[in-house]
């Protein structure tokens, strides 16, 4: 027995990644499924040194942690749908400022407060569209607890990385789920870069990684943060130029580093003549399907994003292979499938497959599925 | 437990009787002895009352559905929650149910599932240690005695960690007060 492995909550590996990840600042306001992360984070955060703070509503929340990450702290809030609704203008605001943030978003069945204990992924499109205006951001995906651990302190060294808000897509099930993982390893840290020299200083003039190094709040320099379009001195201008010089830029500092940000996982895709194309906690019984349908003699494969986005379809046309037939189940109505769907056009039989009863779609029913379908 | 063996169990029963802690102990228990395991829960308001159920997989490989599609052992302590949560069994299944406190359905028989432990789980439990507290623990014995399915020292090290020590005798006769029980029901053959 390993010593070092422990049986762990999705939730709590969500918590325990963020102080390991280095992050000393919570602020938030607890909503189901999310709920332990807030409840572990007010014991753990003294504990650490850390600040916890419980927010009147998840507005407050986001701009808590906007706040104390432009003081130089590496941030976490949590939530569910109808909290990250809320949270939807202060994401832009993060983006616009470039507030290196990591959100925990664990969906439940929607729309609005929908039934808060049962599990859903239909908050992909609002992770990647909720805010207004053009804005790039990023979205990881677990699968499971461990993962739940990893990509949190992924998302804290990418926000920090990038400058740029992270946000974790978990859903219900993984955050209530307990498996063991071990927390025995000392992660790697990204720290955000900084500048050096007062005289001169621009907040927002970068080098060629696209990303600038902006002074935290009160260590002497110069600070200005506005949500309106600005220039390198951070003051707002109405400058077309200006502004799509800085629209580009946002883009760019991720897109240029797609290597680096994009992650994926494949099963057996190379001779596979149907392949699924999934995330999250559906990933799990789409692999327990591909092990039984290769036993019984068919050609199955499946390609899991772990990264959703930024989501690059030549990536995903090359992970893909050849299969004819590409499966994308999904816990909505077909949110994923749209973009696999952009990748493929005509040139493959892309199949949606949804389940919005507020249960897992199980091996049993993609066997099902590809049953009635003739699949 | 057999080297690529999945097991399976589910518990149902009421808020309160501690099934979800009783699955977390047992799932301490497995990964003590190297397995993989995944555990869940219904996650209701009802934390105390309302009706229950704890889901536990124990494997000695990777876990890809996390979920109990095909349980082994499905122990009911109420019959709500037999009722609700009592499908999706088959001949594989034992079934335990509490005949202390609950009447044996007609849809449990000889086609429907591999056997049936009718045990006085709750009223045993009053009369031999004079408390309520611990029926998860006694359930956690009969499913002990019944399965094999970790060893009885580390179900007591994993039962150690998680209660407190002037508990921990109490706890300890509650398991083997479960583990009693199957071995009784076993001597004398009857099966209801």
């Amino acid at each position: 027995m390993n010593e070092h492995v422990v049986l762990m909550q999705g939730n709590e590996a969500v918590a325990e990644g963020a102080i390991a990840a280095g992050v000393r600042f919570y602020a938030g306001y607890p909503i189901t499924p999310s709920s332990e992360i807030a409840e572990i984070m007010a014991r753990r955060m003294p504990e650490v040194g850390g600040v916890f703070l419980q927010m009147e509503d998840e507005i407050a929340s986001i701009m808590a942690i906007i706040g104390a990450s432009l003081a130089g702290k590496k941030v976490l809030t949590a939530t569910s749908g109808p909290g990250f609704s809320l949270m939807q203008e202060g994401l832009g605001y993060a983006c616009m400022v470039e507030a290196p943030i990591v959100l925990l978003e664990s969906m439940r069945y929607g729309p609005s407060t929908g039934m808060p204990t049962k599990v859903s992924q239909m908050d992909l499109m609002q992770s990647r569209w909720g805010t207004h205006g053009d804005h790039w951001i990023i979205v990881l995906s677990p699968a499971s607890v461990e993962e739940s651990y990893r990509l949190t302190i992924r998302a804290v060294n990418l926000a920090e990385k990038y400058r740029n808000p992270v946000i974790v897509l978990s859903d219900e099930t993984i955050s209530h789920l307990r498996e063991p993982i071990d927390v025995s390893v000392s992660p790697t840290l990204t720290d955000r870069k900084l500048p050096v020299e007062k005289s001169g200083y621009l907040p927002y003039r970068t080098d060629i990684s696209l990303v600038p190094a902006i002074a935290n709040i009160g260590t002497g320099f110069h600070t200005s943060f506005t949500g309106l379009v600005h220039g390198e001195s951070g003051f707002q201008t109405a400058n077309g130029h200006v502004a799509e010089a800085l629209v580009e830029r946002l883009r760019d500092k991720l897109f240029n580093n797609l290597d680096d940000i994009i992650q994926f996982e494949t099963d057996r895709v190379e001779d596979a003549e149907i392949l699924f194309v999934s995330f999250g906690i559906t990933a799990r019984g789409v692999s327990e399907t591909v092990e039984t349908l290769r036993s019984r003699g068919r050609k199955a494969g499946a390609l899991r994003l772990v990264t959703l986005f930024p989501f690059d379809d030549d990536r995903i046309r090359q992970a893909a292979g050849s299969a004819r037939t590409i499966i994308v189940p999904e816990l909505n109505s077909g949110q994923l499938v749209l973009l696999i769907k952009r990748v493929f056009g005509d040139s493959r039989k892309v199949v949606p497959m949804n389940k919005i009863n507020g249960d897992l779609i199980s091996p049993q029913d993609i066997l099902d599925f590809l049953q009635e379908e003739n699949l | 437990m057999g080297t690529d063996k999945r097991f399976e169990l589910r518990m149902t029963g009421s808020g309160g009787q501690g099934l979800i802690l009783g699955s977390i102990i047992l799932a301490e228990a497995a990964i003590m002895e190297g397995k993989i395991v995944t555990q869940s829960q219904v996650y209701g308001a009802e934390a105390r009352g309302g009706t229950t159920k704890a889901e536990l997989v124990i494997s000695s490989k990777h876990i890809a559905y996390p979920k109990v599609t095909d349980p082994d052992v499905l122990a009911a302590m109420t019959d709500e929650g037999l009722r609700q949560y009592g499908g999706g069994i088959s001949r594989k299944t034992e079934v335990i149910i509490d005949s202390s406190v609950m009447t044996t359905p007609d849809f449990l028989n000889e086609e429907s599932c591999r056997d049936l432990l009718a045990l006085p789980i709750r009223s045993t439990l009053v009369d031999r240690l004079a408390t309520e507290l611990g029926l998860n623990i006694v359930l956690l014995g009969v499913i002990e005695g019944l399965t094999g399915v970790v060893s009885v020292e580390t179900l007591r090290k994993a039962i150690g960690k998680h209660v407190k020590k002037q508990h921990l005798d109490l706890n300890m006769r509650a398991l083997d007060l479960g583990m009693e029980m199957v071995e009784a029901q076993a001597k004398t053959g009857i099966r209801i």
